[in-house]
């Protein structure tokens, strides 16, 4: 099996698409993602990225998500390659 | 009676007393509030506008039914203070029907909130808003399915357009408990047990007033971690039921695969499966959504294709940048601009009548109070129009635009790297720049913040280093009268803003992840932002205009009289320390009551420029008036309020000293 690399959120570029596998961080951080609809097995693309670790902003099917770069590196991402409508 | 015929409904049975307006941020909530029942409840384009209950009357044939417009809340289990407020209300009981809006663009996440909402118990619609901005992206919802899905009434509606209400409206009867869904047989194994459990110790919870379904406050206890006291208040019977599971789960009697949420579990944090109901709640919204969504084929969608472009290149660091650094300077500019216009304007217009009144008082004797009267009301009267009333005016309509433009949380993003120098998140720019208008609105929109350490440090700040309209507008009038350095002042003003802020938000350390939603770009609409200045602005008729008046007055007569004379007897430690005469002082209390009163005692007294200089920079940087300090008490406790006000008097008398230092 030749699983794709597993990334964190941080290392993608505006544009990339992405789906997230699991959200390393405490449960409030958890719940906070869960409640604007990021989840493990949600796709994302990423926005933008603010430079000196700036915040990630997402966009979640028509909704943008901006993480700060604490949390967005917490978020372990594999690349994909279309964004989903949900 | 005439609209519940046009409404067509005939015979409305079983019309609920009481309605909720309930849904996640930033969906349209306040809209479709206004839209019913008249009111004026503020409407933006960023999660957050509404922090507290509003209400309202919807008049329904001879009925009438009270509508309560709630603040934003994502889900029933999320913790900033205002999606408390809304979990509070629902928790209460007293609610009839809960009327839920949802962003019919955002279909996924707003199902997650009307999933929670059908456990509770309580008879729902929902209203399907901004149909027309799902439409424009090729979404096509089928609301009927929605509806047999549900088991509730889905009215599509575009609140904005004031489409499809009639039929909310008319869908209010039909409202009912719907068909809550089914969790995984794991997760209902632990429901229904602890269903009988709460069964047992919260008898005929049906019979009450409080009517939640046990089902409702099983799930409520596996998804609260904390201990919810909210909950405790309304059921004081489940507070020992709580510690006697807990008591079972620490001896490992109960919780083996976790599946009693964190108040049950001693598990840590990081290694916790944790709530699963949460995770199946939302598969399940995302299956539903999925079921009754269609996209169209996308060919090209010219509005929704052009829209994301540009939030695409707005989004941008670069563009964040320019936004934030233009809304700063084109404000001030227009600020600028404006007021000198005013200045002119009102100057010319009312010169004859201050004359005439001028000559008035002349025939009055010396020190009587008519004469008094006389002379000080042209200040009283010139200085609000030709100068606050123009300040706060254009304020607010800029901050109307800015909130309606959807660049506010923008801006916040942008600057977030900035704000957590200062220990707050970048959404607290948003309670910051409300201050420039009004600082009490501003302290209640810091609930919108994700913890108390952040609330903390943006209502010090804007209690003690953020100018209101009303402030900025009198402090650059008396500033005029007598050359004051306003560089110096408004140096000072920042320096101290970003020390306090650089200081607190290192002794308060905290880990507060950032996380916002940033909304779609809308074009403002000229009429909301003229009507939300026009509410606003009914603080300037009602407080700004009769206070200064007053104060005027009753400074005059002070003034005269020799009230002040013991203060000046400080005079000579004062300027020893300060710089500055001990008349001074007066206004330095004078910003517990209202800090644009402060410039005005100085008017009363012959200051030089340097003198001058000092004096308003310690009234710039002093105390919160009294409405912010009702307020800080109420939503911080005494503790914190008085420690805000001791610090603020204290950086008030620091700069003073500091100043008389270094100028020359
Ligand atoms: N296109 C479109 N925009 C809408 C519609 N309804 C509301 N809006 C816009 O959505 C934004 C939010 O509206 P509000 O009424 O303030 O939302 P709310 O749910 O009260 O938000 P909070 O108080 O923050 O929870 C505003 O900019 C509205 O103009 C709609 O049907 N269509
Ligand atoms: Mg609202």
């Amino acid at each position: 099996m030749w699983a794709k690399a597993e990334l964190s959120l941080t290392d993608l570029k505006p544009g990339d698409t992405a789906e997230v596998i699991s959200i390393r961080k405490g449960k409030r951080a958890q719940m906070r993602l869960l409640e604007l609809g990021i989840t493990p097995g949600t796709r994302i693309t990423v926005v933008a990225a603010h430079p000196l670790r700036g915040p990630v902003v997402v966009r979640v099917g028509m909704l943008e998500v901006a993480l700060g770069w604490g949390l967005a590196s917490s978020v372990r991402v594999r690349r994909s390659s279309q964004a989903g409508h949900l | 009676m005439e609209l519940a015929t046009s409404y067509g409904v005939t015979n409305p049975v079983r019309l609920p007393r009481t309605i909720a307006l309930v849904g996640q941020p930033n969906v349209g909530k306040s809209v479709v509030m206004n839209a019913l029942t008249g009111t004026r409840a503020f409407v933006s384009n960023y999660p957050g506008t509404t922090v507290e209950l509003t209400e309202g009357t919807l008049v329904f044939g001879e009925k009438r039914i009270k509508v309560i417009d709630t603040p934003g809340t994502y889900s029933l289990h999320s913790d900033t203070e205002d999606q408390r407020v809304t979990q509070r209300v629902l928790l209460e009981g007293g609610v009839d029907l809960i009327i839920n809006v949802i962003d019919a663009a955002n279909l996924a996440r707003n199902l997650y909130l009307t999933l929670q909402l059908l456990d509770l118990g309580i008879p729902l619609v929902v209203a399907l808003n901004q149909v027309d901005r799902a439409k424009a992206a090729g979404l096509e919802i089928d609301a009927k399915k929605l509806e047999d899905i549900l088991g509730v009434p889905v009215v599509p509606v575009v609140a904005t357009k004031c489409e499809g209400l009639r039929e909310l409206v008319s869908s209010i009867w039909r409202g009912r408990v719907g068909k809550p869904i089914r969790f995984s047989d794991q997760v209902e194994e632990v429901i229904g047990h602890l269903e009988r459990e709460i069964e047992k110790v919260v008898p005929e919870v049906r019979g009450r007033r409080r009517s939640h379904a046990p089902r409702a406050l099983a799930i409520h206890l596996m998804e609260h971690d904390r201990v919810d006291e909210d909950l405790f208040e309304a059921y004081p019977e489940l507070r020992a039921l709580v510690e006697r599971l807990q008591r079972q789960v620490g001896a490992g009697a109960v919780c083996s695969r976790c599946y009693r949420s964190c108040a049950f579990c001693p598990a840590r944090d990081e290694e916790h499966p944790s709530f699963p109901t949460c995770l199946e709640r939302t598969a399940q919204a995302r299956a539903i959504a999925s079921q009754v969504t269609s996209v169209r084929a996308t060919r090209t969608m010219p509005g929704a294709l052009r829209g994301r472009t540009v939030e695409d290149l707005l989004d941008t660091p670069t563009a964040g940048l320019v936004i934030t650094g233009l809304t700063a300077y084109f404000s001030y500019k227009v600020v600028v601009l404006v007021m000198d216009l005013f200045d002119r304007l009102v100057t010319i217009a009312t010169s004859p009548l201050l004359q005439w009144i001028t000559s008035l008082a002349g025939h009055f004797p010396e020190g009587s109070f008519a004469g008094l009267f006389l002379t000080s009301l042209p200040e009283g009267l010139v200085l609000p129009f030709s100068v606050v009333f123009p300040a706060m005016f254009t304020i607010y309509m800029l901050m109307g635009f800015l909130e309606d433009t959807g660049l506010l949380p923008r801006i916040a993003v942008t600057l977030h790297r900035v704000t957590s120098f200062l220990g707050v998140p970048g959404q607290a720019v948003v309670p910051l720049i409300l201050g420039f208008g009004c600082r009490a609105p501003a302290v209640l929109a810091t609930r919108s913040l994700p913890d108390r350490r952040s609330r903390f440090i943006v209502s010090t700040l804007l209690s003690m280093a953020v100018p209101c309209a009303a402030s900025l507008a009198i402090i650059t009038g008396v500033s005029q009268v007598f050359d004051v350095n306003l560089l110096v002042v408004y140096g000072v003003v920042a320096a101290v803003f970003t020390g306090t802020g650089v200081i607190l938000g290192r002794l308060f350390r905290g880990e507060g992840e950032f996380v916002l939603e940033v909304p779609p770009l809308r074009w403002p609409s000229f009429s909301n932002v003229w009507r939300k200045s026009r509410v606003r602005m009914s603080g300037f008729f009602l407080h700004v205009l009769p206070l200064l008046m007053g104060v005027s007055v009753i400074l005059r007569y002070l003034v005269s009289g020799g009230y002040l004379s013991f203060l000046s007897a400080l005079g000579p430690v004062t300027s020893r320390l300060f710089g500055v005469r001990g008349e001074v002082f007066a206004a330095v209390a004078m910003t517990v009551v209202q800090r644009y009163l402060a410039p005005m005692v100085l008017l009363n007294l012959p200051l030089s420029p340097r003198e001058a200089t000092i004096a308003v920079s310690m009234v710039s940087l002093s105390m919160p008036c009294t409405p912010v300090s009702v307020l800080l008490v109420k939503e911080m406790g005494w503790r914190t309020a008085i420690f805000i006000l001791i610090l603020a008097l204290g950086v008030s008398l620091g700069v003073g000293l500091a100043l008389n230092l270094v100028l020359p």
